[in-house]
């Protein structure tokens, strides 16, 4: 029996146009779902446009987030087999600049061994030869397969494939109501920003994957999600000092890492918590930690001018409160129906943008028990399309 | 610090006459003006649409006039383009279909490149530092449509191929080793609404933010197409 042919019947709405709805609409189209995609801005323009395009070898969470660094260095083969368009393979260092660091290593070389991440030692000038700009402190330095990618485009990669499999997506309509009734999701309530006009749109099911925005969606339903908007600033320089993606050899802290991204190099990035995500008012204190850790590895920062200056919401799954270096950076998707009994409504939340492919895969398998289908995912294998076929198709 | 600007935003809905709104703000004066506009956005007016995702000049979303000319607003400081109390003109970039506000019809534009079939990132050898040339890995043109909107040729022309299409054909055309590429290339680019309209005004290489020189690119496609025809000629193959 063709599946497929089933999934057919089944409306999915899918909330947000970001790395994680991008990435579920491909798959529920994949395996032969109707979807709309509603989008209340541009695509990408919340949490995935702003990050700090970084595909994530692992070896950032090797030490202490086992899971999510496990599910990093995962994806991060995947995706560099099919999205090869949007993302450059340049690989990354951890660099040690004190006696610290250097202690650290045996740590961070453990966990890359426990978590399956490659990675090669190299002495300091191995590290200084092949970066010239780091520091001249530096006493060593471990290569892994971190890289860099496009955030807009990889999400309008995975819209255009989706959009090929008939997805609709929408950008600058925005959720103001979900309709329930009997304890049942039934329709979303939209308002289309561009034409003004409400009206509803009919669901099987919707899939809540608004980030950091993610409660506000919840709400609508009268239940609630443990989703805390977490801004990072990030400080993007003027020139690309490094090849390679430089971190600090040493547990995960502010301004420990910098991505050449094209002709820029981000320095990132720093953490606090937010109620209101739609506008952030950036710390300066946050902004010139940025040149000041920055510097500690690569000292040329502190000498070149800010090509651009911004900070987004991450949506870790936690409660204000918690410290939230401490929340694992691990994504969990959310049924409704057994969490508070309300059917047809599933919420995905936390992770990274690296990992947003194997998300929309968990949710797709979810959404899939829930309809009573045995659908395999076949997203690890399908090359998407070019971010550009997003105008075209 | 913050100052108080004022916001002039051409807005636009389909079916609606064009008109200006005016929008009072606090804002400190080394944010953008991407952060005034998204602030209007956030505090002000929900039906202002514009797009954006990187701020930081990499993805090309956001491209609009400020003070009738074509920046990236997520780079530009409003102490660069005004001072406390002054005032800030933003609109959608020109030559290009409004679909609502600021936010302008990308669609043609990507047809265009994704013909041309440029790779933004060319494949990396992980391991070995790129050499700094003409032709990096990571290509320069962040497809922003500035310079399309700065060229007075598309002003009048719809049918021409347009600087930034231009530019990615040249970077195709020498990047490329296979002859059956070079000469497709030379196909689109070799024509009438290709290199030869235009008219050498050099305002798209004034207007790139990423440093393209379109023109440039241009001029050297020309002196590509005529060594080409040369050489045909003397039965000679294309260079």
């Amino acid at each position: 029996m063709n599946m497929s042919e089933h999934s057919q019947k089944y409306h999915v709405v899918v909330i947000g146009a970001g790395s994680t709805g991008a990435a579920v609409a491909h798959d529920l189209a994949l395996r032969g779902f109707k979807v709309t995609v509603l989008e209340r801005g541009e695509i990408a323009s919340g949490t995935t446009g702003r990050n700090h395009c970084l595909l994530h070898s692992g070896g950032r969470y090797c030490v202490k987030d086992q899971e999510s660094a496990v599910e990093c260095i995962e994806e991060n083969m995947i995706l560099r087999k099919i999205m090869p368009e949007a993302m450059e393979l340049n690989g990354g260092l951890f660099v040690a600049v004190n006696d610290e660091d250097m202690a650290y290593k045996q740590s961070f070389i453990e966990g890359c061994e426990a978590t399956g991440i490659p990675y090669k030692e190299l002495n300091a000038s191995e590290a200084r030869r092949r970066e010239p700009y780091l520091s001249e402190k530096t006493l060593g330095a471990v290569w892994v397969p971190d890289g860099v990618f496009e955030p807009m485009r990889m999400c309008m990669s995975f819209l255009a494939s989706a959009k090929q499999n008939g997805a609709m997506v929408r950008p600058y309509v925005e959720v103001t109501g979900l309709q329930v009734e009997d304890q049942r999701v039934v329709a979303v309530e939209v308002w289309d920003r561009i034409s003004g006009e409400e009206s509803v749109i009919h669901a099987d099911l919707v899939v809540n994957a608004a980030g950091p925005w993610a409660g506000m969606i919840t709400d609508m339903a009268g239940v609630d999600v443990p989703v805390v908007a977490t801004p990072g600033v990030m400080v993007s320089m003027t020139g690309r000092y490094c090849q390679l993606v430089v971190n600090r050899l040493n547990v995960s802290s502010d301004g420990d890492i910098v991505v050449p991204q094209r002709e820029t190099s981000i320095i990132g990035t720093s953490s606090w918590t937010v109620e209101d995500a739609d506008y952030i008012e950036m710390p300066e204190d946050h902004i010139q930690m940025m040149y000041d850790r920055g510097s500690e590895m690569m000292p040329i920062l502190r000498e070149v001018e800010p090509r651009g200056i911004f900070a987004v919401a991450r949506p870790l799954i936690g409660r204000i409160g918690e410290d939230e270096r401490e929340i694992a950076r691990t994504f969990k998707c959310f049924d409704h129906a057994d969490r508070d009994g309300v059917e047809g409504f599933v919420t995905i939340a936390g992770g990274k943008t690296t990992t947003a492919r194997a998300m929309a895969e968990g949710t797709v398998d979810v959404v899939c028990a829930k309809l009573d289908l045995e659908i395999p995912c076949a997203t690890k294998e399908t090359q998407l399309l070019s971010y550009r076929a997003y105008y075209t198709i | 610090m913050t100052w108080q600007l004022t916001f002039k935003v051409a807005r636009y809905k389909p079916g609606e006459p064009p008109r200006t709104d005016t929008f009072q703000i606090e804002l400190d004066p080394e944010r953008t003006i991407l952060d005034g506009v998204e602030k209007i956005w956030a505090e002000q007016d929900r039906t202002l649409t514009f797009r954006h995702a990187c701020h930081h000049a990499s993805c090309g979303s956001c491209a609009i006039m400020a003070n009738d000319v074509e920046v990236l607003p997520c780079i530009v400081e409003v102490n660069q383009v005004t001072r406390n109390g002054g005032t800030i003109e933003v609109g959608p970039l020109h030559n290009f279909p409004v679909v609502s506000d600021l936010v302008v019809d990308m669609g043609t534009f990507f047809e265009r490149m994704q013909q041309v079939g440029m790779p933004i990132i060319g494949p990396t050898d992980p391991l070995d530092n790129q050499p700094k040339d003409d032709f990096h890995a990571y290509e320069n043109c962040i497809e922003c449509g500035i310079c399309l909107s700065a060229c007075p040729v598309v002003a009048t022309d719809p049918t021409y191929l347009g600087p930034a299409a231009l530019a990615a054909a040249y970077r195709q055309y020498h990047n490329s080793d296979d002859s059956e590429e070079k000469q497709r290339i030379m196909n689109l680019v070799d024509r009438e609404n290709g290199i030869w309209r235009c008219h050498v005004a050099y305002e798209c290489t004034a207007a790139c933010p990423s440093n393209v020189d379109p023109a440039g690119k241009i001029m050297g496609l020309r002196r590509q197409a005529t060594v080409n025809r040369v050489r045909k000629l003397f039965g000679l193959k294309p260079a």
